[in-house]
């Protein structure tokens, strides 16, 4: 295969606007296993020229793993693809890119201590070896290409000043510069704020208008509705069907993806239902934050001037896109890091810049990433729910405790939360992320005595989960405790919360209560056009 | 000696005592920046150092002996790169027990081939004719500065520095060190791209290893004494930068130097020894937080493992 | 049912590594002597006739120094550190030991020996300590202070060993008076091997180490930072509390070195005797698995090396030990991951018995 331009007169990408020709693409009978679970079954995807295909399904349905076979990042272990009828072996991303198939990944590969620049060639034909980088010329050609599709970036800026949308912009930059006639897009809205998202979709009708393909994976169904050409449910690893624009129905997808057994009510649900409702929440304020600042060590400001309380029996919603200082936030508040500016109070107790929370007075945190932050993956299930208890567990005993005690105390706590399986030996990283959030839920819910931060808690997991998770938090608040509630997804944060604010660059909008939120206002607030 | 003279025989000191430093630091920048930690550098040296002597032994050219140490280092690496990259094991452990293999294989060799325990017979450094021709080829300066092995030092530090800052193929080694999904993604083997960068840590940290053997003269017992870790400090000071790290080793060198200019003065020469240990764990403490490790440095990378 | 097949194809795949690192180690050694000219069978024909009580007393008390030094780096390694230093810690817990054994030396002989014992603690966990703040105050990398530290601490007590403390034309203290009985004295088939009963202290700290580790709230806190630091952080662990506490007790552990060669050998210190203990304990931790219970089979493995190693330095260079002690290492740590990999799997399978293959 290989690259027919010569290399070394031409650097950059096919000239804009001109039409290109994008493959035909059909993956056929695809399957892939990984560590004893199927994630791709007897898969066949046919992919059409200057179409925008959507793929869908729950999480671990298949899609990211399909998706990175047709890029050659994982080999299938049956099944083969088609690239213009020629059955073709995709055995790396090199071998993917020379036929004009790119990949803009989920989490971005981008490297944040270099320039755009840098990121955008790394790899380019004829850049690959001892080859001296012509930085000024190509800047221009970047320059020229940014400008034809109105992307706003410097070709010299750190990765790292650059926010997620502006990331997203270098990726497919990457793509059209290296070339790429078929792109695939592995959920490329899931961090976006909804202009962000407009301004992508604009782009990606664009592409489609130049005869390039995008494929383009998601689990927001309206979105799928208003730019698919095609549309393929995968559900455990197989396709269950596919739709053409115009046929697509909601009712449909939804049961597609959710197949034929919608396990909905949970114990925690149940037990949430068994509570009596809603208790009016009370004045008592449980946490206040007034004037808070943060600056990192470089001296950059983080949070500034945020100032909001939250009463017992209270969820308060923090929307806005990723990077904002929302993480921050919730780590502030759940003392887990010292602010620089402003008061922390939680309950009586009163904080100061830099004074640290002492350990036991720290809310309950369900951090931003399970795995790196919240989970040990290779501790056991039950000393995972031990994690952070260990000096007041029920089960310890003045000379150390016997793991027998610590099996029979984790094991209740595992089935209440329906982590499966509910094997207390079990590591962490056995579990399936949803598993995985459920057990984090367990143990912060336990360990939360007036007031828990929730950081996304159902980010990329399965909708049953995601209910379970909803039903804790739920169930949390009527028991008069207050949560903070962080999240990028609007849904969430309108169906959980009692107010809702909006973060925008470390500054946090008036909460307002839920009844009063205009979506529209919510969307401009969090891109920082308010008003 | 007069004060010029003396600070120009400082100078070359100095210098002389910076070059294996530099060199094995530059080689840990090259491994560092494609993702793999080397310790055991400290081993490279003493195996390049051991090379260079049986090489010249054996042949009766310094060159030759040159030539063996740069091969001795490559393959010493060469082990490094198999156990860390390709088996995916971890690189500290890895490279501790490189350096206890390497002693062992070396004082092994004095025994079996040289048949003492401590140090080898005498071996010649390079010593060209041109040295009688250049003007200030005989000063102590000179012999260092045109010492072929000091300017194929130079010419390597500026041919890493300008690979890995200016060609397609170093941005694409400083991928794998800062985010190798992201190298592996545009198209790159990212095992391959660290091997190189490992073997080429061996090749420099191996002529660090031959320049002290060529001071010398021989070939002593443990003679690298701990030069590899102090090069994976000045390293880190340098800001994994062929050049900051080369400025931090001249610091280190200047501080040995100075050390031996004070011996006989009085302090105790147990003090004079701890002091290029003691001065990198200040260093350190004083430099961290301004220098950040390539970010993906020290992590096996699966190619198949999903997100 | 297969389970107990399945845990049988498990304890293999457990051993995988060290089967492994053996063998190659043996292949080895077998193609070294047959380069040198050496015939293997002479050369076990040398081992065996070498290889009486005696020599296995030399076994024990080389195992125990590795016992400590194994146990040291086992301990930090559960706190996710590296400690590089125990050579360094069991030098400085030695001196202290011979130091404190000499002030004590009017001391009833048990009160000595308790204080002797509490100082080569003391004395190494005073010089783990520093690493350990080093870390938690700086973030500075424990691998090259604890490296930079042994340096400093053979120097270091260098001079004050022929600066202040030799006896003339030495580089020794004088006798300690305190003493831990050998073992030959209790079983004489041994006689004039220098294993002693610091021994059973060795025992004894492995014991405790095991406990502490997998039996109290304080040694799950320390694991807990050792797999993972931020989690723990998240969760509400004290983090650089739990560093500098795994290195003091790793430390301290370390310089229980000087109970074997000050109360137990020698009786007195003598400079320059620790000769790489320190890096063998590493080998030691991580064929033990970092498992403190496993760390004495291990330490014997590499006393025995050692001890055979000098069994047969007539026809082999002993040197041949630390190339064999390096090839083991860097075969187990190559197949540990496959060993993973394939436990993973099989653990999955006794895990959910019900799933076969589609």
């Amino acid at each position: 295969m290989g690259n027919p331009r010569a290399p070394t007169t031409e650097l950059g990408p096919e000239v804009s606007g001109a039409s290109v020709r994008a493959p035909d693409v059909r993956l056929e009978n695809i399957t892939r296993r990984f560590a004893g679970t199927l994630a791709n079954d007897g898969i066949d995807l046919h992919l059409r020229p200057a179409t925008i295909h959507a793929l869908v399904g729950e999480n671990g349905a298949g899609k990211s793993t399909l998706m990175r076979i047709l890029y050659g990042l994982v080999r299938p272990d049956r099944g083969r693809i088609r690239v213009d009828h020629r059955p073709t072996i995709l055995s790396s991303p090199a071998q993917a890119l020379g036929l004009g198939i790119g990949m803009i990944h989920q989490h971005f590969m981008l490297v944040p201590v270099m320039t755009v620049l840098e990121n955008i060639v790394l790899g380019t034909e004829g850049l690959r070896g001892l080859r001296a980088i012509p930085k000024a010329h190509l800047a221009e050609t970047l320059s020229d290409l940014f400008e034809s599709y109105g992307f706003d970036l410097d070709p010299h800026a750190r990765i790292d000043a650059l926010g997620v949308g502006g990331r997203q912009r270098v990726e497919i930059a990457r793509l059209l510069f290296r070339g790429a006639r078929l792109l695939i897009c592995d959920e490329p809205t899931a961090v976006l704020a909804p202009p962000e998202v407009a301004s992508l979709f604009r782009i990606l009708r664009r592409l489609r208008e130049e005869g390039r393909t995008v494929v383009f994976i998601t689990h927001k169904l309206p979105e799928v509705i208003e730019l698919a050409d095609f549309v393929t449910v995968l559900r455990r690893g197989r396709v269950v069907g596919e739709m053409k624009a115009g046929e697509i129905s909601r009712d449909k997808l939804v049961q597609w993806i959710m197949g034929e057994d919608p396990r909905a009510a949970t114990s925690v649900a149940e037990d949430a239902r068994s509570e009596p409702e809603v208790r009016p929440h009370g004045e008592e304020v449980v946490l206040a934050v007034e004037h808070l600042g943060l600056r990192d060590p470089q001296g950059r400001a983080r949070l500034g001037d945020v100032t909001f309380r939250l009463r017992a029996g209270e969820i308060l919603g923090v929307a806005g896109v990723a990077g904002n200082g929302q993480r921050e936030l919730a780590e502030v508040v759940a003392g887990r890091c010292p602010f620089t500016a402003g008061t922390l109070s939680l309950g009586a107790a009163r904080y100061a810049p830099g004074q640290t929370v002492p350990a036991q007075e720290r809310p309950a945190l369900i951090p931003e990433d399970r795995t790196s932050e919240g989970l040990i993956g290779d501790f056991r299930l039950w000393e995972n729910l031990l994690l952070g208890r260990q000096h007041g567990a029920p089960f310890m005993r003045p000379l150390g405790y016997t793991h027998a005690a610590a099996r029979n105390w984790a094991r209740p706590q595992l089935e209440r939360f329906r982590v499966e399986p509910p094997d207390p030996q079990l590591s962490a990283d056995a579990l399936s992320g949803g598993n995985q959030q459920k057990l984090l839920c367990a143990r912060e819910s336990a360990r939360a005595r007036g007031l828990l931060v929730a950081c996304q808690p159902t980010r990329g997991i399965d909708i049953a989960s995601t209910r379970l998770v909803h039903a804790t938090l739920k169930r949390f608040r009527d028991l008069r405790g207050s949560v903070l509630l962080v999240s990028a997804d609007l849904d969430e944060i309108l169906e959980l919360s009692d107010r809702v604010a909006v973060i925008y660059r470390g500054r946090l909008g008036t909460p307002v209560p839920r009844g009063q939120v205009d979506l529209e206002e919510l969307g401009r607030a969090m891109v920082g056009v308010s008003g | 000696m007069s004060g010029p003279v003396l600070l120009l025989a400082m100078l070359a000191q100095t210098l002389r005592i910076s070059v294996p430093y530099a060199l094995a630091a530059c080689g840990g920048v090259c491994s560092e920046r494609s993702g793999v930690v080397n310790i055991a550098l400290e081993g490279i040296l003493l195996n390049g150092a051991f090379f260079a002597v049986v090489g010249t032994h054996y042949s009766g050219s310094p060159y030759v002996g040159l030539l063996c140490a740069g091969a001795g280092g490559v393959a010493t690496a060469a082990l490094h790169a198999l156990v860390t990259i390709t088996a995916r094991a971890d690189q500290i452990v890895s490279g501790l027990a490189i350096n206890i293999l390497a002693f062992g294989l070396t004082r092994g060799g004095l025994r079996v081939l040289f048949k003492s325990a401590s140090n080898s017979p005498r071996i010649p450094a390079p010593d060209p004719a041109y040295l009688d021709v250049l003007p200030g080829g005989r000063t102590p300066l000179g012999e260092v500065l045109y010492d072929p092995l000091f300017l194929l030092t130079i010419l390597l530090l500026i041919a890493t520095l300008w690979f890995l800052f200016r060609t397609g193929l170093g941005l694409a080694l400083r991928t794998a060190g800062e985010h190798p999904e992201a190298a592996h993604s545009a198209g790159f083997s990212v095992p391959r791209l660290r091997w190189l960068g490992v073997l080429a840590s061996g090749l420099l940290a191996g002529l660090g290893g031959a320049w002290l053997a060529f001071e010398q003269h021989s070939f002593t017992d443990q003679m690298s004494g701990g030069r590899g870790y102090i090069a994976l400090a000045a390293m880190i000071v340098g800001k994994w930068h062929p050049l900051g790290a080369a400025a931090a080793c001249l610091l280190f060198g200047a501080a040995e130097t100075a050390q031996i200019r004070l011996q006989g003065s009085g302090v105790p020469t147990q003090f004079m020894q701890m002091l290029p240990f003691v001065l990198t764990i200040l260093v350190l403490v004083v430099w961290v937080g301004r220098s950040v490790a390539p970010a993906a440095v020290g992590k096996p990378y699966d190619p198949e493992h999903g997100e | 049912m297969k389970t107990w097949r399945l845990r049988f194809a498990l304890f293999g795949i457990q051993s995988l590594p060290v089967v492994c690192a053996l063998c190659v180690a043996a292949l080895l050694a077998t193609l070294i002597a047959i380069l040198l000219g050496v015939s293997p069978g002479e050369l076990l024909t040398l081992l065996a006739s070498r290889f009486g009580a005696y020599a296995w007393g030399q076994v024990l008390f080389k195992a125990t120094f590795l016992t400590f030094t194994g146990l040291s780096v086992a301990l930090a390694f559960s706190a996710g550190l590296f400690n590089i230093g125990a050579e360094g810690q069991a030098v400085v817990g030695s001196l202290a030991c011979a130091l404190v054994g000499l002030a004590a030396a009017s001391a009833p002989a048990p009160v000595a020996l308790c204080l002797a014992i509490g100082a080569a603690f003391a004395g190494g966990a005073l010089w783990g300590f520093v690493p350990g703040y080093l870390k938690a105050r700086f973030g500075t990398h424990e691998v090259i202070n604890t490296i930079m530290l042994n340096f400093v601490a053979l120097a270091a007590v260098n001079f004050l060993v022929t600066r202040y403390l030799a006896l003339p034309e030495t580089v020794r203290t004088a006798e300690v008076p305190a003493a831990l009985p050998r073992l030959d004295s209790l079983l004489p088939f041994m006689h004039g091997s220098a294993a002693n009963t610091s021994l059973a202290l060795a025992l004894l700290a492995v014991i405790a180490a095991h406990y502490f580790l997998h039996h109290t709230a304080a040694g799950f806190a320390l694991r807990a930072v050792g797999r993972g630091m931020r989690q723990a952080q998240v969760a509400g662990i004290h983090a650089s509390r739990q560093i500098v506490l795994a290195f003091v007790l790793s430390g301290g552990i370390a310089g229980l070195v000087g109970t074997n060669f000050v109360l137990g050998y020698k009786h007195y210190y003598e400079d320059g005797f620790s000769g790489g203990i320190g890096f063998l304990g590493i080998a030691v931790a991580l064929l033990a698995r970092n498992e403190p219970l496993a760390v004495f089979p291990a330490a014997l493995l590499f006393g025995f090396l050692s001890q055979a190693g000098l069994a047969v330095n007539s026809l082999l260079p002993r040197e041949v030990v630390e190339i064999l002690t390096g090839v083991i290492l860097l075969v187990f740590i190559a197949t540990e991951r496959l060993r993973r990999t394939w436990s993973q799997g099989t653990r999955g399978r006794l895990a959910h018995p019900g799933e076969g293959r589609p």
